[in-house]
């Protein structure tokens, strides 16, 4: 069509590992790349990053950019957002997805506002239409509406934000060679405005709700001396959060801050497990609009199997401890082959 | 002859009197004007309407001691020991006044010395005299030996009750003593004469008796002055405040709030003891410390922070403690060093608080504890220092006209697949139904209204709802402190009400049925409101609706805190369960004036405190001591609460909790 | 010196919404909030307030002649002033064209720092502080959870990153920040003080007035065009049944253990602790939340 040729991804990846929000948005972004005849690559900034380049070729990336500096070992906008725009500049790319993360809409509104050019934020699906024109469907209103959107003006790159969740991760079985081109970018530290002082990493069992993927939730039927600790062991062999219901909180099994429900928070996690809850609506509204519930409970009649996608009528005594055994193993196993794999 | 009349070291008798006289009384009245000083730093309230009525009620309150005898119960009869106490005692002050007063300070004893007044009186005092040291040895046994929860065995109230033993004591020595030494030997007065025939059997010299008898009697004149001077200077100030509280009892109905104009206002609420209203103040000098309130409030049952007796006993010692300092201060709104909120009554304790009123039900002086309670929440909110989830239900009454977070649209789709009648399909009708908001979208209480209405139409009553353009009562904004949120909806919602033809509203949910009757008409509204209880009682007894013969059912009844303390209506839901049941209503011990509140009012299911236990656990386990097949209840929150308690608590459905409509549903004739 | 905030008025989502050529709300008349993120960020400016001394609230708005309901909320919260710049046209414009004439009030003014919500309730983008802060040519710090002045001129910010963390930043005055609408719980504003609110002041602008005319901030000056609107089909539940790759005697065996109860309405998994255990496996990684 234009000058402007291949399909970027820029990689979000944390503690040296690549976000699978960056897998979907590959898998996307080689849809939207087959159907214009073009390349799909990934752009991965940092610094002494080691490139996934066996992840990235088995999922069918042509090419890598790998921008690396010191300046950049941590996520500033200022810093990002330069060796980007010059890098777009020099290598005109058609399409650029990022992920809806902090950094990745950051980085993404930056470029928008620095190059004046509209972005397509928060989007679930990619589309090019019959008539050749990027079309994007985003949830509006808290995902209450949808909308259909395209860009305005016919400037490029064409920039969207991908929400974590909405594409799912494809299977990583192509075959291929990701082409690695370094990138050696010009910043000085006084191009950049803000200075990053360090981290704080979160204990996932008592982190805020909210900000939980996968919550491990338990009620009356774990409430017991013999039982909590298996939620507990569950909430680490997934690396979710521990919450609970009321019943839960009175026995003191869990705080004010842990508890689901009218009385208490709600949340919307990718995986929401109840252990031993008996699903009255002063929990449920408190969790009903979970994307996955599994429910583990033995009473038959439970309301809370209503609102699962995955029901196991089974003690938890019982269910808790195989599947506790058998995550560990998993990870034992997927150790073992990163190990020795590398 | 009195001791009055003698000379001691030159000076005489009469002089000694009124000097001792002057300095007590002195001190007396230096303290109680203090006191009404600080008094007159609260705003002004008018209590003074209809001036014949209140006289009248304290009259009766007070005198015949109906404060104290309503309180009895067979658990705490201390209500007759005060009330023989303050009958003996009284005798005693008019036989102080006109005795010693006149007989020994204006020298009027000659006139009286001997006379068959003051044997008839003196026999009188000596009977009250047994029945005061009765009712004081039993206080003592009670207060430091038996230690019930509600009385403290505190020194102060050591000292009254010494005080008093010790009058009592000294009567009888002044009889004996006095009778003896003048050998005035008769049958009357009984006690004086037995003591004083036992003194003249000993060998007891006459100068002696003599000399006993002027210090017994000066001994008993200093400790009287004594007790004066000590009166308003400790909890005994309640002898001369109570009786005023009781005439500036409220009027109103019972709990009723005030309506306040923002315009008009200084402070919204209450943040410093000024901001309290004079009577509000008064309140803190009428408390006896008697504690029934204590003993009487779920919260603390519950083990939470709130205490009435302690918020009461607080506020006055807060006001004690910076009262010079604000009277002394250049503008009367000056802020005293000690935060009244966060200080002296923590925002946990104002908050604790389900406004049941069982503490001013069961007060004998009339103290009004809660009002003063929701006046400090009235200021926490104007300071946005409410709790996320206050803030998030009243958020939702203001947006949308509920506490629930549900739409305005949606109040009608309880009544989904039903035909319902709706007031703006219609030119008049004879009853309103006036649904609530939990009536509305509560998943539990919407059985509460299907059945209301069922039985509506089954006795072909002409009725219709509001449908959609009802709005929250206000009632949980109200009892939250958020005053300009309950006035834009009662507002709202009269301006509705007046747009339609009605007889009489009806609702099923005692919150609504105060607001509308009790409080609505500040805003100048008068609507006829009836209770489903008193309804459905109505429709039975006029044979509009046939029950069944009754069942063999093992029934007991909660009365809500807004349908019995609030309103006194204890016997028209008895009634309507009487008639569907074969079996005698069974009574829980705490029950009609005495019921412990669900645990929901006052916004409490929204503010839901953290210590303690849970007052609604606490009434279901009442609920299971009488073994009942069936609870009964008569309001929504109630409703709620106690069947969320029961899930849990009896799973297999031994226990029911049923609203009364649910109940004549059930029972009625095929 | 000025600490601005701008805020958005948005349709209260808790209330069913409609397509109606646009978004409308079903409900006897619409409810509208000022958006959920702006609100903690007012919050924080008016904390920033109370510990700086001499520092003034001035709370903007971009919006049609209803949007005023928000800078009397603003009023109420404490701000010492508010600005509507009113337009019709606001109804329907991107994050491009409101930040554009946002920035031309602001320049205006001389201020320290800007607080905005992350992203509104309504359309979301999350766009509007990257395009104020480029237009004024200062910092910008998204996703802030908190702040706190460590000398004058220098802020300490903490920004929400995923599953917990947090960034510990420095930043320089003047900046923006896009405040999270989880750093906070939004303090309540009373009825009364909502009415005080109502007899003061609010300084109006017209697009005139900065220099813009409604074609500058009209759907086409938009960057993003928006095609079509549609309620979202109902996602239909993602029933799970139990794995068809079992061998025919371990399906009989499970069977014959009492397990999957017949009929497709119930889905309901029985079995032995491993079978079970095995499923839930499954699911997690068929679902992606386990790695393959």
């Amino acid at each position: 069509m234009t000058k402007a040729k291949d399909v970027w991804v820029v990689a979000e990846h944390s503690a040296g590992k690549i976000e699978d929000v960056t897998l979907e948005m590959i898998g996307e972004g080689r849809r939207l790349a087959q159907k214009l005849d073009q390349q799909i690559c990934v752009v991965l900034i940092g610094y002494q990053k080691p490139p996934p380049l066996q992840l990235l070729s088995s999922h069918g990336v042509d090419r890598l950019y790998l921008v690396d500096d010191p300046l950049l070992a941590d996520y500033t906008t200022d810093a990002y957002a330069s060796v980007l725009i010059s890098l777009i500049k020099q290598q005109l790319p058609s399409i650029i997805l990022f992920g809806v993360t902090a950094n990745g809409s950051a980085l993404a509104s930056t470029i928008s506002a620095r190059m004046q050019i509209g972005l397509l934020s928060g989007c679930t699906a990619l589309n090019i239409n019959d008539a050749g024109i990027l079309e994007a469907t985003r949830p509006l209103y808290e995902d209450k509406i949808y909308s259909t959107a395209v860009f305005q003006a016919s400037t490029f790159p064409r920039i969207a934000t991908i929400k974590p969740g909405a594409i799912g991760v494809g299977k990583a079985e192509l075959s291929g060679q990701t082409q690695v081109e370094e990138v050696h970018p010009h910043i000085t530290a006084e191009d950049i405005r803000t200075k990053v002082i360090g981290y704080t990493q979160a204990d996932p069992r008592t982190l805020d709700l909210a900000e939980a993927d996968i919550i491990v939730a338990g009620g009356h039927g774990a409430s017991t001396m013999s039982n909590w600790h298996l939620v507990e062991e569950l909430a680490d062999a997934l690396g979710g959060a521990i919450a609970g219901s009321r019943m839960a909180m009175d026995d003191g099994w869990v705080t004010r801050e842990q508890l689901i429900g009218q009385s208490g928070k709600t949340v919307k996690p990718a995986l929401y497990v109840a252990l031993g809850i008996s699903g009255a609506s002063q929990h449920t509204e408190g969790m009903k609009e979970s994307e996955r519930v599994i429910v583990i409970n033995k009473e038959r009649g439970a309301a809370i199997f209503k609102l699962a996608n995955l029901s196991i009528l089974a003690d938890l005594t019982e269910v808790l401890p195989a599947l506790i055994a058998k995550l560990g193993e998993l990870r034992r196993s997927a150790t073992d082959s990163e190990n020795n794999s590398s | 002859m009195t001791p009055v009349s003698d000379i001691y070291w030159h000076i005489s008798g009469y002089a000694i009197f009124w000097i001792l006289f002057a300095i007590a009384f002195g001190l007396f009245a230096q303290r109680v004007y203090f006191l009404f000083r600080l008094l007159r730093l609260g705003r002004r309230e008018e209590r003074s309407q209809s001036l014949g009525r209140r006289i009248k009620t304290m009259l009766v309150e007070v005198f015949p001691q109906w404060c104290n005898l309503k309180t009895v119960t067979r658990q705490d009869l201390a209500g007759i020991g005060h009330s023989l106490l303050f009958w003996g005692f009284g005798l005693f002050l008019i036989g102080y006044i006109i005795f010693i007063g006149l007989g020994g300070g204006f020298g009027l004893s000659s006139v009286l010395a001997g006379s068959t007044f003051e044997i008839v009186y003196f026999s009188i005092l000596d009977i009250a005299g047994l029945f005061v040291s009765a009712a004081i040895v039993w206080a003592a046994i009670r207060r430091y030996i038996i230690r019930p929860e509600r009385l403290e065995a505190s020194f102060e109230a050591g000292i009254i009750l010494l005080l008093v033993i010790t009058l009592m004591a000294l009567h009888f020595c002044i009889e004996g003593f006095g009778y003896a030494a003048y050998h005035i030997s008769a049958p009357w007065p009984p006690i004086g004469a037995a003591f004083a025939n036992f003194l003249i059997s000993t060998d007891v010299s006459e100068s002696t008796l003599v000399a006993v008898y002027k210090g017994v009697w000066w001994l008993h004149y200093a400790i009287i002055l004594g007790f004066l001077v000590y009166i308003p200077r400790s909890k005994h100030l309640h002898i001369l405040a109570s009786p005023f509280n009781v005439l500036f009892k409220p009027l109103a109905p019972k709990g009723a709030l005030k309506l306040i104009d923002p315009e008009k206002a200084e402070t919204i609420g209450a943040a410093k003891i000024q901001d309290f209203t004079w009577k509000q103040l008064l309140d803190l000098y009428a408390c006896a410390v008697c504690g029934r309130c204590h003993t009487n409030c779920p919260a603390t049952l519950s083990g939470k922070p709130l205490s009435p007796r302690e918020v009461i006993l607080n506020l006055k010692d807060h006001l004690l403690e910076v009262g010079p300092q604000l009277l002394s201060a250049e503008t009367p709104s000056a802020n005293p060093g000690t935060a009244m909120i966060e200080d002296v009554i923590t925002e946990e304790v104002i908050w604790d608080c389900t406004t049941c009123y069982a503490c001013q039900e069961v007060c004998p002086v009339g103290i009004e504890h809660t009002v003063k309670l929701i006046d400090m929440r009235r200021n926490l909110v104007e300071h946005g220092r409410v709790s996320p989830s206050v803030a998030k239900a009243l958020e939702s009454v203001r947006l949308l006209g509920n506490p629930w977070e549900q739409p305005q649209s949606a109040r009608l789709d309880w009544a989904e697949g039903r035909k319902v009648n709706l007031i703006q399909d219609r030119e008049e009708v004879d009853v309103l139904y006036w649904v609530g908001c939990a009536g509305a979208y509560d998943p539990r209480s919407r059985d509460i209204s299907l059945a209301v209405v069922s039985l509506l139409e089954r006795a072909g009553v002409n009725y219709a709802l509001l449908g959609t353009e009802e709005r929250c009562c206000g009632d949980p904004a109200r009892r939250m402190g958020e005053e300009g949120l309950f006035q834009m909806l009662a507002r709202s919602n009269i301006d509705v009400l007046k747009k339609y033809r009605f007889n009489r509203i009806l609702t099923h949910c005692p919150h609504c049925y105060n607001m509308l009757k009790n409080e609505y008409p500040q805003l100048g509204a008068q609507f006829e409101v009836v209770h489903h209880s008193q309804f459905l009682l109505e429709l039975i007894h006029s044979g509009k609706i046939k029950l069944q013969e009754g069942q063999e059912l093992r029934l007991t009844f909660h009365d809500p805190c807004y349908l019995g303390r609030y309103n006194d209506i204890y016997d028209p839901p008895r009634q309507v369960l009487q008639a569907i049941s074969k079996a005698t209503l069974i009574e829980m011990r705490l029950n009609k004036t005495k019921a412990m509140c669900c645990g929901a009012g006052g916004g409490q299911i929204w503010i839901q405190s953290e210590k303690g236990r849970r007052i609604e656990d606490m009434r279901f386990e009442q609920v299971q001591e009488v073994d009942a097949q069936i609870v009964a209840t008569a309001c929504p929150y109630c409703t709620i609460m106690l069947d969320a308690v029961a899930q849990i608590k009896e799973p297999t459905g031994k226990i029911k909790v049923m609203d009364i409509a649910e109940l004549v549903v059930r029972a009625l004739a095929q | 010196m000025k600490i601005v905030v701008c805020v958005k008025q948005v349709l209260d989502t808790r209330v069913p919404l409609a397509v109606n050529g646009s978004v409308v709300q079903k409900e006897p008349s619409p409810i509208y909030i000022m958006n959920p993120a702006d609100r903690i960020a007012m919050d924080k400016a008016l904390e920033m307030k109370a510990s700086l001394a001499g520092e003034e609230i001035i709370v903007i708005t971009a919006g049609p002649a209803r949007a005023e309901q928000v800078l009397r909320m603003a009023l109420a919260a404490g701000a010492d002033e508010v600005v509507h710049l009113e337009d019709e046209a606001f109804e329907v414009a991107d994050a491009y064209t409101t930040a554009l004439a946002l920035s031309r009030v602001i320049k205006e003014l001389d201020y320290t720092m800007i607080f905005c919500g992350n992203r509104s309730l309504d359309i979301g983008a999350g766009q509007v502080p990257a395009f104020l802060a480029e237009s004024l040519g200062i910092p910008q710090v998204t996703g802030v959870m908190g702040l706190e002045i460590i000398s004058p001129g220098r802020v300490k910010l903490w920004r929400r990153l995923e599953k917990g963390r947090r960034q510990a930043i420095e930043c320089p005055l003047p900046a923006l920040y896009a405040v999270d609408s989880s750093a906070g719980q939004p303090r309540y504003v009373s009825e009364f003080s909502l009415r005080r609110a109502a007899k003061r002041r609010i300084r109006s602008l017209t697009l005139a007035d900065i220099g813009l005319t409604q074609a500058d901030v009209g759907p086409q000056a938009s960057l993003i065009r928006v095609v079509s609107l549609s309620p979202p089909k109902p996602r239909p539940k993602k029933i799970y049944i139990p794995d068809g790759s079992l061998s025919a005697s371990q399906r009989m065996s499970y069977l014959l253990s009492g397990g999957l109860a017949k009929g497709k309405e119930s889905s309901l998994l029985e079995g032995t602790a491993d079978y079970l255990a095995q499923q839930i496996i499954k699911y997690l990684i068929d679902e992606g939340i386990l790695p393959k």
